[in-house]
């Protein structure tokens, strides 16, 4: 195969991506206005490409993390001054300066990205928008360096052939070109699934084994080197920088075309600044009143729009599309299935071996909520491979125990070792590492994602392909066959497209142990695994059970009594807190005390 | 050595401003669990009222309760025309009050301008009070004392009155108090009415010393969140020791690093939230 081939190939691949499509769509649509349109609109369509690739960042941020910051100008302003002080005041190049602008950018993203990233919520957005507001304090403050309130004029073009509007949009089209298969790579990749996932359910995405503070911590800096593409773009173009650059009206435009647009949609913002900018710059040229119309299209936008524009246009055509009856064929109707195939769940097979370091030991456990010992001085063992079920009447502490076995939530006192390590002190996701994988009694899966892609999380939680950014998650064959094989195992594979907010309760429940299994867990604690479910769903739930490889470790919270003494081999009971009995299923079906906590006195 | 005291009482007066705000700012917080981004510009639109209303009536008294009420019935407005709708989304509140600061913000600057106006403080507030080779302006004292008196009104509401219970139910687990039987409509209401009202009276009071000028909205704006932010959301208390610091680092921040000032103050808020990110007295 020649080089040039190979090269065709490569580009007909990208040619038909989805990225591709994006920047061809992008290409074309750009390209084609900024030959039709006159040069003072060309203008406008250049700046509506800059601001295009910062709300493209702050897009993914918003809507792919759900980390709506509220001052994400600080990157794009925070390039804008590092390239205007280098060419200016110090006659650095341009391609130096605008290389140390991103860097620049990358790090006080880095920095703000460790004070802001711990606060969720509320918090988040009130602390990125102070932040921001210092460097607009510093830019306008300090005015020996930074220019001040004027700031800082005169920042030469690249080449002289950059002078021309025209010109500089063919660049402005590259880069957003650019950007916006970085963008579309990044989402679909891997890492871009993550971020979904953490949007969707962040405690479940530790329990599967991701860092999430690393996830987000990581895509805040991507995000912030982004904004810094178009801030660089900007000082180049505009020749100037001011803390109006820093301010928080340069954060909220950009929030507004993410949510004007619609948030999460990737094409959306690009939408919206077009919008914002062409109203900008229109109107500018009838009115000084822009501050009343961007407020107004705001304040509409949140009550009448929610969703965006796009988003809009999204949900109308899926109604269009759905108008015939969905297919809701119960997956318990589903014919007969074949056995569980020893692949799925596991290759290590046959009989357990018991020897060594206990799977799970807690010593002397205790949780305190407030003035309640939800878990009081609570010690025990399990051997590798054995099955114990975890009873008690409601209130006995049996949730608390598996979230501190878990990590989800700490220990108040007293130690948890796992194969004879201590891991008391370890977060959630560093115990799934150590082969430990759990269910909720609530259902914790990813509502918004679809079957396959909830799978694939919990396959990826522990592979480092997890960080993988730039391959498609869809391409990864072996991954997707791995997600197959398991789902098909459970008679799920014909509804692996489904939107998991679209199952219905049993399959939500049964799913929950996929994710469980998923990963082939040491050790598997599963809270109230039939929970709520019809005495038809129940029986497939409880073979898997039976059908787990027997060298796996499994803790189950059960109710009811049946399936408790089926499952296990050996029974704790709990009670207001404390390890009330630990035996076989036949010593606690006759014991006094158990019988007088279920039943009463009497 | 006396002007150290100076700046001192400057900050400490400049936090008793900063208190009425951030305290109206918690307090719809932690009710409602609302980040009102337009609570600076409601604080510029109470001075600009007060500053019209005592140039019409020469009445300080008139001119500062007109700032705060021209607000007050502003934020219940808004709170039952708009924001009730989105009560459940904490990203739409933001983005709703984050357009209507705008609009407010370019609204006063039609009615009033551009130009930075001083409310000139009344007769018997003016000049200075001396104790001893100490001079100092009367107004600030008054500021001082104002801000004292509504801090403890405040505290006493809270702690002792039916409408305080019901606002510490919220704080403690809104939709617990809810189900015991809490309106929360009106409470809403009227709780985004009183953060609104402390605004506009902190515009109408911070007046004779800060003025009212373009832009000014969204200057005490962050402000406000580092007082927030260093004293914990929703906590009065914090709010007040938090005012006062901020107020006291604003003061001397200016007078020792005045290019860096703004740095002062953020510098404390980074370390606050590394180390405590509920804040000194927020709850987690």
């Amino acid at each position: 195969m020649s080089i040039s081939s190979a090269w065709g190939g490569r580009f007909r691949a990208l040619a038909v991506s989805p990225e591709g499509r994006v920047a061809a769509a992008i290409a074309v649509g750009t390209l084609g206005l900024a030959h039709i349109l006159p040069p003072y609109y060309v203008h406008i369509l250049v700046l509506a490409q800059i601001f295009a690739i910062f709300s493209l960042s702050l897009d993914v941020l918003m809507g792919y993390v759900g980390l709506p910051s509220l001052g994400h100008a600080a990157f794009f302003g925070v390039a804008g001054y590092t390239v205007g002080l280098l060419v200016v005041r110090y006659g650095v190049g341009w391609a130096n300066a605008a290389l140390a602008a991103l860097m620049v950018s990358a790090l006080v993203a880095a920095l703000f990205g460790l004070i802001a990233i711990r606060a969720v919520d509320v918090f988040f957005m009130m602390i990125t928008l102070a932040l921001c507001q210092i460097l607009w304090g510093i830019a306008n403050r300090w005015g020996s360096f930074t220019g001040g309130y004027n700031g800082l004029p005169g920042i030469a073009r690249p080449m002289a052939a950059l002078e021309s509007t025209l010109v500089f949009s063919y660049v402005a089209t590259a880069v957003l070109c650019l950007v916006a298969v970085v963008v579309v790579r990044f989402v679909r990749s891997p890492f871009g699934l993550t971020l979904q996932g953490i949007r969707d359910r962040e405690s479940r995405m530790s329990i599967l084994g991701y860092n999430v503070w690393l996830h987000k911590y990581a895509t805040f800096v991507i995000c912030g080197v982004l904004a810094a593409v178009a801030g660089v773009l900007n000082a180049f173009y505009t020749g100037f920088v001011s803390p109006a650059d820093l301010s928080i009206r340069m954060s909220a435009e950009a929030t507004l075309m993410v949510v004007l647009g619609g948030t999460g949609t990737l094409i959306g913002p690009i939408v919206g600044s077009g919008i914002i900018v062409g109203l900008r710059n229109v109107l500018s040229a009838y009115m000084e009143r822009w501050p009343l119309v961007l407020g107004s299209i705001f304040m509409l936008t949140v009550i009448l729009a929610p969703n965006g524009i796009v988003g809009w246009v999204r949900a109308r055509r899926l109604k269009a599309s759905r108008a015939e009856p969905p297919d809701r064929e119960a997956w318990s109707d589903a014919g007969p299935r074949a056995p569980i195939s020893a692949g799925a769940l596991g290759s290590r097979q046959g009989l357990p071996d018991r020897s060594g370091p206990a799977a799970l030991e807690l010593r002397s456990a205790s949780r305190v909520f407030g003035g309640l010992l939800a878990v009081n001085d609570v010690s025990f063992s399990i051997a590798r491979g054995e099955r114990v079920a975890v009873l008690g009447p409601n209130g006995a502490g049996k949730t608390t125990l598996f979230n501190l076995v878990s990590g989800t939530l700490r220990v108040s006192g007293g130690a948890v070792l796992l194969f004879g390590e201590d891991v008391t002190r370890l977060p959630a996701y560093r115990r799934a590492v150590r082969g430990l994988a759990r269910t909720f009694q609530i259902t914790t899966l990813f509502p918004t994602l679809s079957v396959i892609d909830n799978v694939r999380l919990a396959l990826l939680g522990l592979d480092r392909a997890k960080f993988d950014m730039l391959r498609a998650v869809n391409d990864r064959a072996e991954l997707t066959q791995r997600a197959r094989t398991l789902l098909e195992t459970f008679d799920l594979w014909h509804r692996h497209e489904v939107p998991v907010r679209e199952l219905s309760h049993g399959e939500q429940r049964l799913l929950e142990v996929v994710l469980a299994v998923a990963g082939r867990p040491r050790i598997l604690l599963l809270d109230e695994p039939t929970a709520g479910v019809s005495a038809a769903e129940i029986e497939p739930i409880i073979r898997i059970l039976h059908e787990l490889d027997a060298s796996m470790t499994v803790l189950v919270i059960e109710h009811d009594m049946d399936v408790a003494f089926r499952l296990a081999e050996r029974i704790l009971v709990l009670h207001q807190g404390k390890l009330l009995r630990a035996g076989t299923p036949d010593q606690i079906k006759t014991d006094p005390a158990v019988a007088e906590i279920y039943l009463g006195a009497g | 050595m006396l002007a150290w005291a100076t700046l001192v009482l400057n900050g400490v007066a400049f936090g008793s401003v900063l208190f009425l705000m951030s305290s109206g700012f918690t307090l719809a917080f932690g009710v409602m669990r609302i980040i009102n981004v337009a609570h600076g510009a409601l604080y510029l639109l109470g001075a600009y009222v007060a500053i019209s209303v005592m140039h019409a009536t020469g009445s300080f008294v008139l001119a500062a309760a007109a700032g705060g009420v021209s607000t007050m019935a502003l934020g219940m407005l808004i709170q039952r025309l708009a924001l009730e709708r989105i009560y459940d989304n904490q990203l739409a509140q933001v983005l709703f009050t984050m357009g209507l600061a705008f609009v407010i913000g370019d609204v006063t600057l039609v009615v009033w301008g551009g130009h930075p106006q001083v409310l000139t403080a009344p007769a018997g507030l003016s000049g200075s009070v001396e104790f001893g080779p100490f001079i100092y302006p009367r107004y600030r004292v008054f500021v001082i004392i104002l801000g004292a008196a509504v801090a403890a009104i405040l505290w006493g509401v809270i702690a002792k009155t039916r409408l305080g219970a019901t606002v510490r139910a919220c704080v403690d687990d809104a939709e617990m108090a809810q189900g015991v039987g809490v309106h929360t409509r009106r409470l809403f209401t009227v709780m985004f009415g009183v953060s609104a009202f402390l605004a506009g009276l902190g515009g109408a009071i911070g007046a004779p010393i800060i003025g009212a000028a373009r832009g000014l909205d969204f200057e005490v704006l962050p402000l406000t969140l580092v007082v927030v932010i260093l004293g914990g959301l929703g906590s009065l208390g914090g709010a007040l020791v938090g005012s006062l610091f901020v107020g006291i680092a604003d003061s001397l921040g200016k007078a020792l690093f005045p290019e860096l000032s703004y740095f002062t103050l953020f510098a404390p808020m980074a370390i606050v939230l590394a180390v405590r990110p509920m804040g000194l007295f927020g709850k987690a």
